[in-house]
C-alpha cells in the first residue's frame, strides 16, 4: 500500500517539482495550490502533510493551527524561506513536526520525510539489530558473524561495538567512544580505542569492514561493507 | 537646590559688606553732624563778653560764671549725660590745657586745628568712642583761650541698630531671591527632565511655558527634537521598507532557486557519468547553492545589524541542526568529491535563535567544503562539554596562512575592504558565524588542523 501525501504549494514549478521528487520516491501525492482548498480536505487521509507557508487564502500556519486544533496528529513538515522572521520556530511551537529550508535539495527533502515516517517503529526495535552480516543483540550482549558466533570479544571491545550498533549509520567521535566504554581509571586514550578497534575488526573477519573510520570523528558501524569487499 | 544656593552664597556676599558699608558711613555722617553744631554752639556762645571773662580766668572759666540756671535746661542735662571730664575746658593757642583735668588733646584733633579748621572732633580718652565725642572750636586765634572744647554724646542709634535693619533688608532679599529662583529652577527641572526622557526614546513633548530667556531655550530644543524626531521617523521607514525588501526578495528567490538546483540535478542525473554536461551541471549547482547561501547570509546581516531588535532565544536541539546542516550539504560535498560526515549526541538542547545558528553553522560547514579538494575530508562533530556543547568543523583542505587566522571572521563585511580581499565573499559568511557566536555569548576560535586544513571551534552553553 503506498503512502499519501498532501503537499501544499503555491508556486506552480516547485509544487511540480516537489510533487515529482515525491512519487520518484513512491509516494502517492495531492497536490493542492492554495490554502482553502487544502482547509476542507479530510487531512486524516494522510501520512504527512507538506506545507508552504507563504499561500495565498488561508495562510499556512492558520491551516496548521486549524489541523493542531482538530487534534490532527498527522505529521507536518514545514517549507520555509523566511530568514528574517522565525516562522519555523512559530510552526514548530504550533505542532509542526520538521521543516525544510528553501533551498532545499530533494535528498535532504526526502530524508526529512521518511525519518518522520519512520522513527516510530524503527528506534525502538526489539531483538537482535541486522545490519549486513553482522547481527548483534544489544541486550544479550551476543555478536554473530553470516550466523555463525563471532570469535569472544573482550567486554571493552562488546562494549564498543555495542555502542556503535545502537546507533547505526551514525559516527561516534573518538571522544564520545572513549568516554562511552573504556575504563576512565586504565588512563584510557583515543590511541588505545583504535588499537581496540582494530582488534575488533580483526575477530569480526569478513564483516570487519562494517566498522568504518570516519575522517576526523572515530568509527561508525554500518550495513554496506565498503568497495574493496565488491 | 545648587542653583538657588548660589544665588543665596552671592547675594550674601554682595549685599551684607554693602549694608555694613553703609551703616558705618552714616556713623561717621552723624558724628560729623553733632561735632559741627556743638562748634557752631560753642562759638555761638562765646561772644566778645564771654571772651574777655575766659581771657581773665581761663583756668575757672566758665565755673565762675554766674548761676547755673543761666544755662538752657536741655544742656545742662546733656551736660550730665555726658561721662568723662564734664563741663567745658579752655586751651591756649599752643593746645596747653587750662585745667590739669582737661583732657589731652589728640595729634588728630591738632592737626586739624593747625590746619585751619574751625571745629575738629575726636574720641574722648578714656571713653568708648562711639558713645562721646570730643568737640574742639576755635574761639580766638590766640591767647590763653584760644580753644574750647567739650564733650558730647553721640545721638543717635548704635552699630548694631543701625546694621540690623541692613541685614534685614539683605536678609530679606536673599529670601526673595531664592523663592523668586524656585519656579525657574522647577522650569529648569522640567526641561532637563523632559530631554532626558526624550533621549531614552520615550514620546515626550518639551515643555514651553512663560515668556523668558528660558521659554527661548524651551522653543529652541523643542523644536530641534521635532526635526530630529522626523529625521529618526524617516530613516526608521527607510530601514523597515530595505529591510522587509530584502526580506521579501530573499523570500521570492529561494523558490526559483529551489527549482533550479533540482532541475540542475536532474540534468546532471541523466547525462554520462564524468561527462563534461555533468561536470558543468554540477558546477552550476554549487554557484546556485552558493547564490542562496549568500541572500540567507543578506538576511542575516540585516537582522544581526539590527541590534535594538533583541535575539529570540528559543529551545533548539543542536544535535538535529548539526544533522540538518550536514545533510544540506551532502549533495553538494558529493559534487565536490568531498567525504562529508558528522557526530552529535541524539539531543543537545541550548538556548539560542535558531535561524541565526542554523546559517552560522550552513556558513562554516560551506566554507570547509568550498575550500576543500577532491577527495578530501569534511567533519562536524558537536560534544557536550559541561553544561555546554563544543562544535569542531574540521577539513583537510589548503587551510589558512598564519597570517590570516586571526582575521579570519573578523567583522569587516561592512568595509570596503571585506569585497576586494574576499571577491568570494567568504568573508561575510565566516564573520556571520562569528557575530552570532557574540550575539549568544559563544566563543568562536579558527586553527591549524593537523596536518592539513583548518578546524573550527564553537563553544557555549
Amino acid at each position: 500500500m503506498t503512502t499519501r501525501i498532501l503537499l501544499v504549494e503555491d508556486d506552480d514549478a516547485l509544487g511540480a517539482q516537489v510533487e515529482g521528487i515525491l512519487r520518484g520516491d513512491g509516494f502517492e501525492v495531492m497536490w493542492l495550490r492554495d490554502g482553502d482548498r487544502a482547509s476542507k480536505v479530510d487531512v486524516t487521509d494522510f501520512a504527512l502533510i507538506v506545507l508552504d507557508l507563504m499561500l495565498p487564502g488561508t495562510y499556512g500556519l492558520d491551516l496548521l493551527k486549524r489541523w493542531r486544533a482538530a487534534e490532527h496528529e498527522v505529521p507536518v513538515l514545514i517549507l520555509s524561506a523566511r530568514q528574517d522572521t522565525n516562522d519555523k520556530v512559530r510552526a514548530l511551537k504550533l505542532g509542526a513536526d520538521d521543516y525544510v529550508t528553501k533551498p532545499f535539495f530533494p535528498d535532504e527533502l526526502l530524508a526529512r520525510i521518511n525519518a518522520r515516517l519512520r522513527r516510530p517503529d524503527l528506534r525502538r526495535g526489539e531483538g537482535p539489530l541486522r545490519l549486513g552480516r553482522l547481527e548483534i543483540d544489544v541486550e544479550g550482549r551476543e555478536v554473530r558473524v553470516d550466523g555463525a558466533p563471532a570469535p569472544e570479544l573482550t567486554k571493552v571491545e562488546l562494549d564498543i561495538l555495542v555502542t556503535l550498533a545502537k546507533r547505526p549509520g551514525s559516527a561516534l567521535s573518538r571522544r564520545a567512544l572513549v568516554d562511552a566504554c573504556l575504563d576512565p581509571d586504565k588512563a584510557g586514550s583515543e590511541r588505545t580505542l583504535d588499537v581496540h578497534v582494530s582488534r575488533v575488526r580483526k575477530k569480526l573477519g569478513p564483516a570487519g569492514g562494517q566498522l568504518q573510520t570516519v575522517w576526523g570523528i572515530g568509527y561508525k558501524l554500518v550495513a554496506d561493507a565498503p568497495s574493496e569487499d565488491g | 537646590m545648587r542653583l538657588r544656593l548660589r544665588l543665596a552664597v552671592l547675594l550674601v556676599v554682595a549685599v551684607v559688606p554693602f549694608a555694613i558699608g553703609l551703616a558705618f558711613l552714616q556713623g561717621l555722617l552723624v558724628r560729623r553732624n553733632v561735632a559741627l553744631a556743638t562748634g557752631e554752639a560753642i562759638a555761638g556762645r562765646l561772644d566778645g563778653f564771654q571772651h574777655d571773662r575766659c581771657e581773665a580766668s581761663p583756668s575757672t572759666w566758665p565755673n565762675l560764671d554766674g548761676p547755673r540756671a543761666r544755662r538752657p535746661a536741655r544742656a545742662r542735662a546733656r551736660a550730665r549725660r555726658a561721662r568723662g571730664p564734664a563741663g567745658i575746658f579752655v586751651y591756649d593757642a599752643s593746645f596747653g590745657p587750662q585745667r590739669p583735668e582737661a583732657p589731652v588733646l589728640s595729634p588728630r584733633i591738632r592737626r586739624a586745628l593747625e590746619a585751619g579748621d574751625d571745629v575738629a572732633w575726636g574720641p574722648v580718652p578714656g571713653t568708648r568712642p562711639r558713645d562721646q565725642l570730643l568737640v574742639v572750636a576755635r574761639v580766638a586765634d590766640e591767647g590763653p583761650c584760644a580753644f574750647v572744647a567739650t564733650a558730647r554724646p553721640v545721638d543717635g542709634p548704635g552699630l548694631a541698630f543701625t546694621l540690623a535693619p541692613a541685614l534685614a533688608v539683605s536678609a530679606f532679599t536673599v529670601l526673595l531671591a531664592v523663592l523668586a529662583a524656585g519656579p525657574l529652577v522647577r522650569r529648569v527641572r522640567r526641561l532637563t527632565d523632559a530631554v532626558r526622557r526624550a533621549r531614552a526614546g520615550e514620546g515626550v513633548t518639551i515643555p514651553v511655558d512663560g515668556e523668558d530667556e528660558l521659554t527661548e531655550l524651551q522653543r529652541a530644543i523643542a523644536a530641534d527634537r521635532t526635526e530630529l524626531a522626523a529625521k529618526v521617523d524617516a530613516l526608521r521607514r527607510r530601514d523597515e521598507a530595505l529591510t522587509s525588501f530584502v526580506s521579501n526578495t530573499t523570500h521570492d528567490v529561494m523558490i526559483p532557486l529551489t527549482v533550479l538546483q533540482n532541475h540542475l540535478i536532474t540534468l546532471q542525473s541523466r547525462s554520462e557519468p564524468k561527462s563534461a554536461e555533468a561536470e558543468l551541471a554540477g558546477q552550476a549547482l554549487g554557484e546556485a547553492h552558493y547564490l542562496g547561501s549568500l541572500l540567507q547570509n543578506l538576511s542575516a546581516a540585516a537582522k544581526l545589524d539590527d541590534v535594538d531588535r533583541p535575539i529570540e532565544h528559543v529551545e533548539v536541539d543542536l544535535a538535529d541542526l548539526v544533522g540538518r546542516v550536514a545533510q544540506r550539504h551532502r549533495t553538494l560535498a558529493k559534487q565536490k568529491r568531498i567525504e562529508l560526515n558528522h557526530a552529535s549526541p541524539e539531543r543537545l538542547m541550548v538556548r539560542a535563535d535558531l535561524t541565526l545558528v542554523e546559517r552560522a553553522l550552513s556558513n562554516l560547514v560551506h566554507n570547509a567544503i568550498r575550500y576543500g579538494e577532491p577527495g578530501g575530508h569534511v567533519a562536524v562533530v558537536l560534544e557536550p562539554e559541561g553544561e555546554g556543547f563544543r562544535l569542531e568543523v574540521l577539513d583537510d583542505g589548503p587551510g589558512v596562512a598564519e597570517a590570516d587566522l586571526a582575521r579570519l571572521g573578523e567583522r569587516r563585511f561592512r568595509s570596503q575592504e571585506a569585497r576586494s580581499r574576499h571577491p568570494s565573499g567568504t568573508g561575510l559568511g565566516l564573520a556571520i558565524a562569528r557575530e552570532v557566536a557574540e550575539r549568544h555569548g559563544w566563543s568562536l576560535a579558527f586553527e591549524h588542523n593537523e596536518p592539513s586544513g583548518l578546524r573550527v571551534v564553537l563553544e557555549g552553553r
